[in-house]
């Protein structure tokens, strides 16, 4: 069990925040200098040490998150009064791309959690509104989300370059 | 920075070797604090400058390096000072133990 106990753990590595990583890494190195009866907590402290710096780089950012959810809701208060889908996506690009643009830095957090605000929001309410038949029309301004925070994303990074900063 | 017993606890074990450099298991058994809690203080002495770390090669072939921790000259000053400024209200410092 050692070899893919530690190969996971090392890929927790790589997928922790730039600003946390050097410190799982010497945890993760530590482990291996560890005795045998102590090494389940150490490697359960290691992924519980992850969560935390992974959480916390994810929700560091109440604004942004905020204006995620109140955007959210009104597209997806759109969605559910209008018979017509298109106010919807216009609204979720135009949202998707002012996240992603206001800040660029793992925008995929607001492409991924933006459409998830419409099928959270129908299932507290109740209302289903038109995807009472096809519960999985909720989850249709992924594609929206996701073309809007392309384009926020490389607006956000082209404005935050050098150069654009210098001029 | 804030106060935390474990937080006075580490000063307190640094401050009694401010020479040594000390690895995270052996500050784990010093201390009697588990490593969930001890990773992210050492994360936070080191970013305000108190503590410097520096990767330890193994003598063993294939064990990968070692991050050892000591204590700056500016933190060592600092964690004296924060330790006599006010101690944690209703606790007594925890004994540290001896090396095994």
């Amino acid at each position: 069990m050692k070899v893919p106990t530690q190969g996971l753990l090392r890929l927790l590595t790589v997928m922790t925040p730039v600003e946390a990583r050097v410190h799982l890494a010497s945890m993760m190195n530590e482990i291996e200098y560890v005795p045998d009866r102590d090494r389940t907590a150490w490697r359960l402290a290691a992924v519980a040490t992850w969560l935390r710096a992974v959480f916390g780089a994810l929700t560091a950012n109440r604004v942004a998150w905020s204006a995620l959810v109140a955007g959210g809701a009104l597209a997806g208060g759109l969605d559910v009064r209008l018979a017509t889908r298109l106010p919807y996506v216009v609204a979720m690009m135009l949202f998707s791309a002012a996240l992603c643009a206001q800040w660029p830095v793992r925008s995929w957090r607001w492409i991924v959690t933006l459409p998830l605000v419409l099928p959270v929001q129908v299932w507290l309410t109740g209302n289903w509104g038109p995807y009472q038949f096809d519960r999985l029309d909720a989850f249709y301004g992924i594609v929206p989300a996701l073309a809007g925070g392309w384009f926020g994303g490389w607006v956000g990074r082209r404005e935050r370059r050098p150069h654009a900063i210098a001029e | 920075m804030r106060r935390s017993a474990q937080l006075i606890d580490l000063l307190r074990l640094f401050l009694a070797r401010p020479s040594d450099w000390l690895h995270g298991y052996d500050i784990t058994n010093r201390l009697g604090i588990s490593a969930g809690t001890l990773y992210p203080l050492l994360a936070r002495v080191e970013r305000e400058g108190w503590f410097e770390a520096r990767w330890e090669e193994s003598t063993t072939r294939g064990r990968p390096p070692r991050r050892c921790y000591r204590l700056t000259s500016t933190g060592a000053r600092l964690a004296a000072q924060f330790i006599a400024e006010r101690p944690i209200a209703g606790r007594r410092a925890a004994p540290l133990r001896t090396e095994s």
